[in-house]
């Protein structure tokens, strides 16, 4: 996720996401330059996941590019995130089932959190969170099947989780 | 580990195409009438439990945003 140029490293950094991402689908992420040094990835419109269940799942990552100081070159660095699985509520609305964000630039909260449906106003504090630990629990607890071999999508998540760890200067 | 490929960045028009029909499924409206009311604050410190999809609406809607910048002044003739 670091590179010897600013186009390096957001393009390193998009190839981890993406690949993180295609372990639960298939669907293409738009890469969006919003300015000079600031980029989006989202879906639109929002993929549905292999679940017994109706499932999609938003996405959006907003980040920038800065210099590496510790290890020289460019890194990326996120500025704001929304991961969210959405399913429909007992009316056939669709609503966030679990939703992970960290908006600091859009709302009074600006620490990362947690919202669960069923206590939709109450901002639950966490770390930051990787999009790898974000798929890894909508497999493991909401019956999201992986649409790749299972030691393939295992070795993907851990191994960029893995990267993620190495390069994120705050949790 | 991946192949870092060249990568090729979705422009701004595209974006304003992607955040119109994203604020129209979730919020039922467009994405003009959106980035307006955002840019008011009308969505300020709304979130998941006022009204689902609004954050990843808001985070879309910052590709409206004109890229920031010095503007070039002419120079003064001396």
């Amino acid at each position: 996720m670091a590179g010897k140029s600013k186009s390096d490293a957001k393009d390193d950094f998009c190839g981890f996401f993406k690949e993180s991402l295609s372990c639960i689908t298939d669907a293409y992420l738009h890469p969006i330059q919003i300015s000079d040094n600031r980029f989006l990835l989202t879906y639109e419109p929002l993929p549905a996941l292999f679940c017994a269940e109706q499932r999609t799942l938003s996405i959006t990552q907003l980040f920038t590019v800065c210099q590496d100081k510790a290890r020289g070159g460019y890194k990326v660095r996120t500025l704001q995130y929304d991961y969210s699985l959405n399913g429909p509520d007992e009316n056939g609305v669709w609503d966030e089932i679990v939703s992970y964000h960290w908006h600091p630039e859009e709302s009074a909260v600006r620490e990362p959190h947690l919202h669960v449906a069923c206590v939709p106003r109450i901002h639950f504090p966490t770390s930051r969170v990787s999009v790898e630990r974000f798929i890894r629990m909508l497999i493991d607890y909401y019956d999201i099947q992986p649409i790749l071999a299972d030691a393939v999508w295992k070795e993907i998540l851990e191994r960029n989780g893995r990267a993620f760890d190495a390069m994120a200067t705050w949790k | 580990m991946p192949v870092a490929k060249k990568v090729t960045w979705v422009t701004r028009d595209q974006a304003m195409a992607l955040l119109d029909a994203r604020a129209r499924r979730v919020l039922k409206m467009s994405g003009d009438e959106f980035v307006a009311k955002w840019k008011a604050g009308h969505f300020k410190n709304m979130d998941s439990g006022d009204c689902p999809g609004v954050i990843g609406v808001a985070l879309l809607a910052s590709a409206s945003e004109k890229p920031r910048g010095r503007k070039k002044q002419k120079r003064r003739k001396r």
